[in-house]
């Protein structure tokens, strides 16, 4: 018989069959954080500035990036990309903004005509992306 | 040193022995994003308005990473359209479209007004010359409404408009009063007007800018008009009334490229709503 680890949410019975009944669940995989971080773009008015995170994990992950596209609002972006609201974004072009089997990288485009110092926090996930 | 204590779990068919994250339920020299809560709430977006806001509190303490997902074709993460933000406090989701909601935009088809001539090239929307009161019409075609339609607006604007100096330009703005009036090929003056109109004192101003006036009232009269249908013309009219001599309001005719234009912005009740699921996790990111 395959061993199985459970852990139960409170009130729930470890006998369930339902997945979201469990903190953890061995034949469930959980999100794996690989990699984590933050950072600061300085990025010259009217410009970019390309970020580029290593992971060298071997297969394309999954990650999240936030940004604090206008410094010091308090505003941390979770989907940066064509802000109506902001001058500042994170690229959502796909040559700029991408994971590939050892990095993560992404442009800052700064649109307004004072340097900005952007703010990043991103996460590696160990889980396939492509 | 003593060797760190390790916890693994491998899913099924992996051996505890792997090098790779992706073989593990759970490795204890990586953290797990561990969930907050799951929020659902909705934007609404009414007719006439480009975007709308849905604040969804958190009260962490900290900016935490988060998720939103949009109900639509199945439930889509992070969708175009959609910018979304976490403060210490709150999740802060916007929507916008990318033209009002239930709003169309009719330009103009036919424009009658009285040119002045070359000096100055002015067309005269309304005002008084010589002695003489000067009125001017415009028309719109194929309207898609039915008839008694209930609109919410109907915004008028004409672009880059100016007017001569010192003296308030007066005027009324009426529908005409039919049920799918024609082109001003004819002189459409002695059209007969809605009992709808606007009173109007504008400003001289002798600087280009654009003249806008709500014609709800308007088309709505029109609309309600028994023999009106779907696709029919509506016309309009500028009415001198009590502007001083020599004072008018007007555009310059002969500008190349055409830097006048005349709209007519009709709204329908209504409203859009989307919904949304947002995963709020503990973990901190600010």
């Amino acid at each position: 018989m395959k061993p199985v680890v459970k852990v139960a949410l409170p009130t729930k019975s470890s006998d369930s069959t339902n997945p979201r009944d469990f903190a953890f669940h061995s034949d469930y995989s959980s999100i794996k954080i690989y990699k984590k971080g933050s950072g600061t773009g300085t990025v010259p008015s009217s410009s970019n500035v390309d970020i580029s995170i290593t992971h060298s994990l071997g297969f394309y992950p999954i990650s999240m990036i936030y940004a604090e596209v206008t410094p010091g609002s308090g505003k941390w972006y979770a989907r940066p990309f064509g802000l109506s609201a902001e001058n500042t974004k994170v690229s959502d072009n796909i040559l700029y903004t991408y994971a590939d089997t050892t990095n993560l990288k992404f442009r800052i485009e700064n649109n307004t005509s004072s340097q900005k110092l952007v703010d990043y926090y991103y996460f590696i996930l160990g889980h396939n992306g492509k | 040193m003593a060797n760190k204590p390790k916890m693994l779990v491998a899913i099924e068919d992996k051996s505890t022995d792997s090098n790779d994250i992706r073989d593990f339920a759970f490795h204890s020299d990586y953290p797990m994003l561990k969930l907050h809560s799951i929020e659902s709430d909705s934007i609404t977006i009414t007719g006439g308005s480009t975007s709308g806001s849905v604040t969804i509190p958190h009260s962490l303490g900290y900016v935490p990473a988060f998720a939103v997902y949009q109900e639509g074709y199945g439930w889509e993460l992070f969708p175009n359209g959609v910018d979304s933000y976490a403060t210490s406090t709150n999740i802060v989701i916007t929507k916008t479209l990318d033209s009002p909601y239930n709003q169309t935009i009719y330009t103009y088809n036919d424009f009658l007004y009285h040119y002045l001539g070359s000096l100055p090239d002015a067309g005269v929307l309304t005002g008084q010359l010589l002695g003489s009161n000067y009125d001017s019409f415009v028309r719109f075609i194929n309207i898609a409404l039915t008839q008694g339609q209930t609109i919410t607006s109907a915004t008028f604007e004409i672009t880059k408009v100016r007017t001569t100096s010192t003296a308030d330009i007066k005027f009324r703005t009426y529908g005409i009063d039919e049920d799918n009036t024609a082109d001003f090929g004819g002189d459409p003056s002695g059209r007969s007007l809605t009992t709808a109109y606007n009173q109007k004192t504008q400003s001289a101003n002798t600087n280009y800018f654009n003249f806008s006036d709500d014609w709800t009232d308007q088309v709505q009269e029109i609309v309600d008009k028994v023999g009106w249908s779907s696709g029919n013309a509506m016309g309009f009219k500028f009415q001198q009334d009590g502007t001083d001599n020599n004072k008018i309001m007007y555009f310059d005719k002969n500008s190349s490229p055409q830097n006048y234009d005349l709209t007519l912005k009709i709204v329908l009740p209504g409203s859009q709503t989307t919904n949304y699921k947002v995963v709020i996790f503990k973990d901190k990111i600010a």
